[in-house]
């Protein structure tokens, strides 16, 4: 739960008006970091994500 | 109201602690991990600061973290994209750091702590620095300037307090930083980035500024006392373990490989020394120009000064000397771990006039000798700690002294310390290459009473000299091994309350010399001793020194 207390604080200090064109970026390397999470364990698909990373 | 504040995830981590708005406790978490400049989080720090007060992490009712992760990400965005082609090498690293653990860090803390995510609240880099300057100030109104590396986005603030409250007057964004600047320098010099840069400082004293028009290039300064820093010579984005780029070795020669040991005979020490003196000088004019520029928009009379940059007890001498403040307050852990203090302070919105660096934590007298008997060490309790310590320093011969809580900040101020006589220069060297490692060109520094700090050093002691972060003029020829070669020593003053002034009494009235050699209580590498373990450690591997703890005597 407290893991998604950071992330309502993240969207909502990217959600600034100066900050909103960094959204997708942070968006895309979110999901990044969800597939490094997800691919722990997993030989076949390790080695795509750590050649983009 | 039991409130925490903490520093960390970059270099030296640390905690402090207030009880009912009342400074209780500080300590770097190095004190406690043993690795020196602890980069992590300060959980061990800050769960060692409520075991001393009988406290449980669950009575924690607010925790302060000095800086916004959410910014800092941001920053590291920005940058990757700014500098893109040129950052593509730093970037899956810096985004792995960040997006694996900084991102998370107020999560972290709960976690390491076992408290509700809900008490963690983040803080702002500079303003905690700010406010572990000026609330830890005796002053009621003052200018505030604080220097570093960077924050979020920030390098330098411009800041004024008054009335316990901060507003910001101005900031600077990277690229320009001094820290940086230095940093880069750093690792020119073949030092660690964020570690060497106090040796570049010492190191300054054998030089002359042959090289000021290079870094006035690197380094501009405007009317308003803002500056600029030239970004070519740096590579903080590629390459930031090094720090520099090509373009500084075509201006200043090649790079000294890392970690060279240092003679003052190489035919390359000359113009090293010089580089240094031409990027202290330069920095000189412009802190100068910063506090200037202060002083016109916050007509105060004193000034706080914080951050990494602020360690440089060179440049704060030159504020000192040509500034117009009348006084100047920099407090012992004015870099990155003070941001811990100025966090839970700026949270709170309370002072903590800081007259003392015994924060940390205190031996165990008992388990001391019980330790240094099972170890088979010789231990004998004294009836007169002070005039035993005395007795043995007059004889030539250095003391591991350890006495109550272990400091705040890097510099040992006489709790975890080293002694010897100042005035014997075989023993100075003696110590420089057996017990305590260090470049030749780092003089050990001085500690002298207050009473007869005119004697020995030019002026009067300050807000600064108790806290060994200025540098004084010394007055004695006699103290080669506390004195840089253009005669300025990084003395460090005591009130008549600490024990330390008793005892440099008792030597002086033994050997007529005033002055002890004072330096941190550390082997090579380490961090400071802070508790008996730490003590009887350093006491095994140096087995011709002997400690004094408390009121034991032991000899290994």
């Amino acid at each position: 739960m407290s893991r998604l207390q950071t992330l309502s604080e993240l969207v909502r200090h990217f959600l600034h008006r100066e900050r909103w064109v960094l959204l997708p970026l942070l968006g895309v390397l979110l999901l990044g970091a969800v597939i490094l999470g997800v691919s722990t364990g997993l030989s076949q698909v390790a080695p795509l994500v750590y050649a983009l990373f | 109201m039991i409130a925490l504040g903490l520093s960390g995830g970059y270099h030296d981590a640390a905690a402090a602690l207030l009880v009912d708005g009342e400074l209780v406790g500080a300590l770097q978490e190095e004190r406690i991990s043993r690795i020196k400049h602890d980069p992590g989080l300060p959980i061990g720090a800050a769960l060692a600061l409520l075991a001393q007060q009988g406290l449980s992490p669950q009575d924690v009712e607010s925790v302060f973290f000095h800086e916004d992760p959410y910014a800092h990400l941001e920053r590291v965005l920005l940058w990757s994209l700014r500098s893109f082609p040129k950052g593509l090498k730093a970037f899956p690293q810096a985004m792995r750091k960040q997006l694996g653990s900084d991102l998370w860090v107020l999560d972290s803390i709960a976690e390491g702590l076992g408290i509700p995510r809900s008490r963690v609240h983040k803080g702002e880099h500079h303003r905690s620095h700010a406010a572990s300057a000026y609330l830890c100030s005796p002053f009621e109104h003052a200018a505030i300037l604080t220097v570093d590396g960077v924050g979020e986005h920030h390098s330098t603030g411009l800041w004024e307090g008054k009335e316990e409250r901060i507003s910001c007057l101005g900031q600077l964004e990277l690229p320009h930083s001094l820290g940086l600047l230095w940093a880069g320098v750093t690792g020119w010099m073949g030092l660690a980035v964020n570690r060497g840069e106090h040796e570049v400082m010492g190191l300054a004293a054998h030089g002359q500024p042959r090289f000021a028009q290079v870094f006035e290039r690197w380094l501009t300064q405007s009317a308003d006392g803002s500056f600029e820093v030239d970004p070519a010579p740096l590579a903080w984005l590629s390459d930031p373990e090094r720090g520099f780029g090509p373009a500084m070795e075509q201006a200043l020669g090649p790079a000294r490989a890392f970690n060279a040991r240092w003679s003052l005979e190489d035919p390359d020490f000359q113009l090293r020394a010089d580089v240094a003196a031409s990027l202290q000088a330069r920095t000189n004019q412009v802190l100068l120009g910063l506090t200037q520029a202060l002083h016109q928009r916050t007509g105060s009379a004193n000034l706080c000064v914080a951050g990494g940059v602020a360690l440089n007890c060179r440049a704060i001498s030159h504020i000192q000397q040509h500034g117009p403040f009348e006084h100047v307050f920099v407090q012992p852990a004015a870099g990155d771990a003070g941001g811990a203090l100025g966090a839970v302070l700026s949270g709170l919105g309370v002072r903590a006039p800081m007259e003392h660096a015994a924060w940390g934590v205190p031996c165990d007298v008992d388990r001391a000798r019980a330790l240094a008997e099972e170890l088979g060490m010789k231990v004998e309790r004294v009836e007169d700690p002070v005039q035993r310590a005395a007795e043995h320093l007059a004889q030539g011969q250095a003391l591991a002294w350890v006495q109550g809580r272990c400091e705040w900040g890097p510099r040992g101020l006489g709790n975890r310390a080293i002694l010897a006589s100042a005035a014997d220069e075989g023993l100075g060297a003696r110590l420089s290459t057996q017990v305590k490692p260090r470049a030749p060109f780092r003089p050990f520094a001085p500690v002298v009473s207050n009473t007869s700090f005119s004697t020995h050093f030019e002026g009067a002691p300050d807000l600064c000299t108790p806290f060994m972060t200025t540098l004084r003029q010394s007055r004695n020829a006699r103290s080669p091994a506390t004195t840089h070669v253009d005669g300025s020593a990084r003395v460090q003053s005591v009130g008549e309350q600490d024990v330390l002034h008793e005892l440099l009494a008792a030597f002086e009235q033994r050997s007529g010399h005033g002055v002890l050699l004072n330096t941190s209580l550390n082997g090579p590498g380490d961090p400071a001793v802070a508790r008996e373990t730490d003590a009887l450690a350093w006491g095994m591997a140096h087995p011709t020194t002997p400690m004094l703890i408390d009121d034991l005597w032991i000899q290994t």
